[in-house]
């Protein structure tokens, strides 16, 4: 059975089996993909898991001796992590099954998304780093439709945009520049493998592109923030790599920062009305680093985390890095419904409690 | 039901409507025991005719209240039984609900009630250059809610997706009788997906009643061919060298010879001598785009062999192309009085070997069989045709249809590719799920129907109170 890690304190199941054994028998909050990320509803789990990661860096730099580095990690960990179990799940990446004839792609949940990008003299030559999806996908002309990065953008705009590894990515759904033309993760998704908060391992959905065979239960895990289930492994339909579109982007007076990695930290998105969509964009003045005219999405960074940009009727923000705003589900039937569903596939709040705030 | 009960409900019923949109009687009966899935039937005990959501609320805790169930039910033309009253009780016919709500153009959206005939929506915005693009084969006569039940695609679902990713937010009566509003008009936000649950749920997480719809623009161009083939290995290869070429066909079907046998028979079409097999193959968009793309498609079929391609000059031929795709189900009534459409899918490139196989099975049953179907999303619909007055026969077309799902299932595929599940494929349902896969399915519709009232006995195999009923929905098909 899976345990923790005596120097890192996390627990890092090796197959699915042992994943599903941990899970049955822990009482405790687990932690892991989604709520490790900045955009939820602050948790003290979140905090302290961070925390940790922040003094192991900051431990690292002093030039300890082995013994004592890790004499000092374990009490860090022990610290960081009494009470909850921070679930590392690095051990279900890789590809498990491609046909590129049928166009989808079978992957572990911990495999990486994205290319990475050396930009050679014309900022158009590509160098794919190994065993990421988009690298194995783009060898067969095909890919998962998100913006392009180096081509397109200029700079890594890419991986912000996408959630870095494939669980993480269909769990945040976080908006992307061709969303319109291509869909986003509900859209790509056909199929899941799920371990519950219970420890069942399940399937849900299929390998085609087409079916309607009862609930599509793994749709909604997109944008659940790993709070229902744990994802395993993904299916998914790819995108005939020559048909990527060039997304309809305007750039904003924040474009040119020189501290890019403000947006992801001090992050504004919002999708409004595409009637709403130019005076959004004009009043956003100098926060706005770029927006989406075809989906009317817009990207800013705030000066602060109390910063209100304009609203506008119908429209959705999410935010990064500013507590209990980050994520604002007001409407009271969501809520319920939110609630009731939370309390059917994890009645005792195992799983990333607390990410959506009231949940 | 008992006299008295009936006569109570009837009575009640019509106190919340209007006496003459609460229907009974025998013909009632046996007009709403099934949709088009005939093989099995269950009579309701009545029929009511609600024309707004607050109707259908009051109808719903009206239900609720006498433990009664209820089926919501649009044009009936589903093809697996999901309109079936399984448990008898009272059918919600939504065909009164037919209006469009708003439309907003600058955001290409449209609100409708669900009743609404699919192809009414985009008659209502054509005007402006837009189109509601789910377009399953039934749409001048499907509702919009039928096709939310059912998640519906259509010839043209290889590029622009299934009707779950046309519906922005749907209004829905509970089955407790609560309204609600799931989803919403500006997409994407941070929350569970709801919608992806009511979307293909088969009516059995609520009454959708209204929904607004993205609307599509029509495209610039459209250029449409069919391509004979000589034999229907090469006809289902050509399906994925043409995706393999890198193009997204709009559409493209296939249809078999023994369709085009019918063909000939009810609308004197005529193909090119020795014809195994056709494909259609549409390409839509931007027109120098849709020039290369046609231009890939025709080297495509030359490759695997074609023996004519034809490409349509105009909109009268392109209907003309298109005639023989929407036609070929109609025309199958000269080859037999009885036809059963099954429905599967399978990874594209397992058309051929699966293809051979319907093939076997229709004679080894000793039925006739003819395919046509949107081999694009290698959704398969074996269309066997045969006499029902002859013994055996309808058994013989059960365990054929059931060969095949099994099969797809072998090959990687789906019990459904668009028809779902009803009562139709119930026990399939387990040759797909296991214990725990069906739970987790469970899970996801108690997060809105924990009761048996509303559509009962569907989609999830072996629930509470249904299993005995099973025999009943069979004999009373006889």
């Amino acid at each position: 059975m899976a345990t923790r890690h005596p120097i890192s304190g996390r627990v890092r199941p090796s197959t699915i089996e042992e994943l599903s054994e941990f899970v049955r028998s822990c009482k405790e909050p687990l932690i892991f993909g989604a709520g490790l990320e900045r955009s939820g509803a602050p948790t003290v789990f979140r905090e302290r898991s961070q925390g940790f990661s922040r003094n192991a860096s900051a431990l690292s730099m002093k030039g300890l001796s082995t013994e004592s580095y890790v004499t000092q990690i374990q009490e860090l960990s022990k610290d960081a992590y009494s009470g909850f179990v921070r679930l590392d799940m690095a051990a279900f990446a890789g590809l498990i099954d491609y046909e590129p004839k049928d166009m989808v792609v079978k992957v572990g949940a911990a495999n990486q998304i994205d290319i990475t990008v050396l930009d050679e003299g014309d900022g158009t030559t590509l160098t794919l780093s190994e065993g990421t999806l988009q690298n194995a996908l783009m060898r067969e002309g095909q890919c998962l439709p998100f913006a392009h990065p180096v081509t397109q953008f200029g700079f890594e705009l890419y991986s912000n945009q996408s959630g870095g590894y494939v669980g993480r990515g269909l769990s945040l759904n976080l908006p992307h520049p061709t969303q319109t033309q291509c869909g986003s993760w509900r859209d790509w998704v056909i199929g899941m493998t799920l371990v519950l908060a219970d420890g069942s391992i399940v399937k849900t959905g299929s390998k085609v592109v087409k079916s309607v065979a009862g609930f599509d239960a793994h749709k909604l895990m997109v944008g659940a923030r790993d709070t229902l289930a744990i994802v395993v492994d993904v299916t998914l339909r790819t995108f005939p790599l020559e048909k990527l579109p060039k997304p309809d982007i305007v750039v904003g007076p924040a474009w040119e920062e020189p501290h890019l990695n403000r947006i992801t930290l001090l992050q504004w998105i919002q999708r409004v009305h595409t009637t709403d969509y130019d005076r959004a964009v004009k009043a956003c003045e100098r926060n706005m680093v770029f927006a989406d005219t075809k989906s009317s999405t817009i990207w800013c960074w705030l000066d602060n985390p109390e910063q209100e940009l304009p609203r506008y009727p119908g429209d959705w923000v999410m935010r990064t890095g500013c507590g209990t705003k980050n994520i604002s589900i007001t409407d009271p039937t969501q809520i319920a419904l939110m609630k009731k569903a939370k309390s059917i596939f994890d009645p005792t709040n195992k799983l990333n409690p607390g990410e959506f705030g009231f949940l | 039901m008992a006299d008295d009960l009936q006569s109570r409900m009837e009575a009640e019923l019509r106190e919340l409507l209007t006496p003459e949109r609460v229907i009974s009687g025998r013909d009632v009966r046996r007009a709403y025991d099934c949709d088009a899935y005939t093989v099995d039937r269950s009579a309701p005990s009545v029929v009511v005719l609600p024309e707004s959501t607050l109707e259908v609320q009051a109808v719903v805790r009206w239900c609720v209240a006498h433990s009664v169930p209820f089926t919501p039910r649009g044009a009936g033309t589903g093809l697996s039984g999901g309109a079936m009253p399984a448990l008898g009780g009272v059918v919600i016919s939504l065909k009164r609900m037919t209006a469009v709500l708003e439309i907003d153009i600058p955001n290409r959206q449209l609100k409708a009630q669900a009743g609404i005939p699919n192809l009414r929506i985009s008659q209502a915005v054509a005007e402006h250059g837009l189109h509601f693009a789910p377009d399953p084969s039934s749409q001048s006569v499907s509702t919009l809610g039928g096709n939310i039940a059912e998640n519906s695609g259509g010839p043209h679902t290889l590029k622009y997706g299934v009707t779950a990713q046309h519906i922005l937010q749907v209004t829905m009566v509970d089955p407790l009788g609560e309204i609600l509003e799931i989803g919403s008009r500006v997409p994407g936000a941070p929350s569970y997906d709801f919608l992806s649950l009511v979307v293909g749920s088969e009516g059995t997480l609520g009454i959708v009643t209204e929904a607004w719809v993205k609307l599509t623009p029509l495209p610039a161009a459209v250029k449409t061919a069919l391509a004979a083939f000589s034999d229907i290995r090469s006809c289902t290869e050509c399906v994925s060298e043409i995706i393999a070429s890198g193009v997204i066909p709009a559409a493209l079907e296939m249809m078999d010879r023994n369709i085009l046998v019918a063909l000939k028979a009810a609308f004197k079409l005529e193909f090119p001598e020795g014809t195994a097999a056709l494909l259609l193959i549409e390409c839509d968009g931007e027109p120098d785009a849709v020039k290369k793309e046609m231009a890939a498609v025709e080297a495509a079929c030359l490759s695997k062999n074609t023996t004519s391609f034809i490409v349509a000059q105009d909109e009268t031929e392109r209907q003309k192309l298109w005639t023989a795709r929407k036609k070929g189900i109609g025309a199958m009534g000269r080859l037999a009085p009885t036809i059963v459409t099954h429905d599967g899918v399978i990874p594209r490139s397992k058309l051929p070997e699966m293809l051979e196989f319907v093939y076997a099975v229709a004679e080894k049953h000793n039925v006739g069989v003819a395919n046509l179907f949107h081999a694009g999303d290698g959704n398969l619909h074996p269309c066997f045709y045969f006499d029902d007055r002859e013994p055996g026969k309808i058994e013989a077309v059960i365990e054929a249809g059931e060969e095949i799902i099994r099969k797809c299932l072998e090959l990687g595929g789906s019990v459904s590719g668009e028809h779902g599940i009803g009562v139709e494929k119930l026990d399939l349902m387990k040759l797909m799920f296991s214990e725990d896969d069906l739970r987790l399915q469970a899970m996801c519709k108690q997060i809105f129907n924990e009761g048996v009232l509303c559509n009962p006995c569907k989609v999830i195999p072996d629930q509470k109170g249904c299993v005995e009923h099973k025999k009943r929905w069979r004999g009373a098909a006889n």
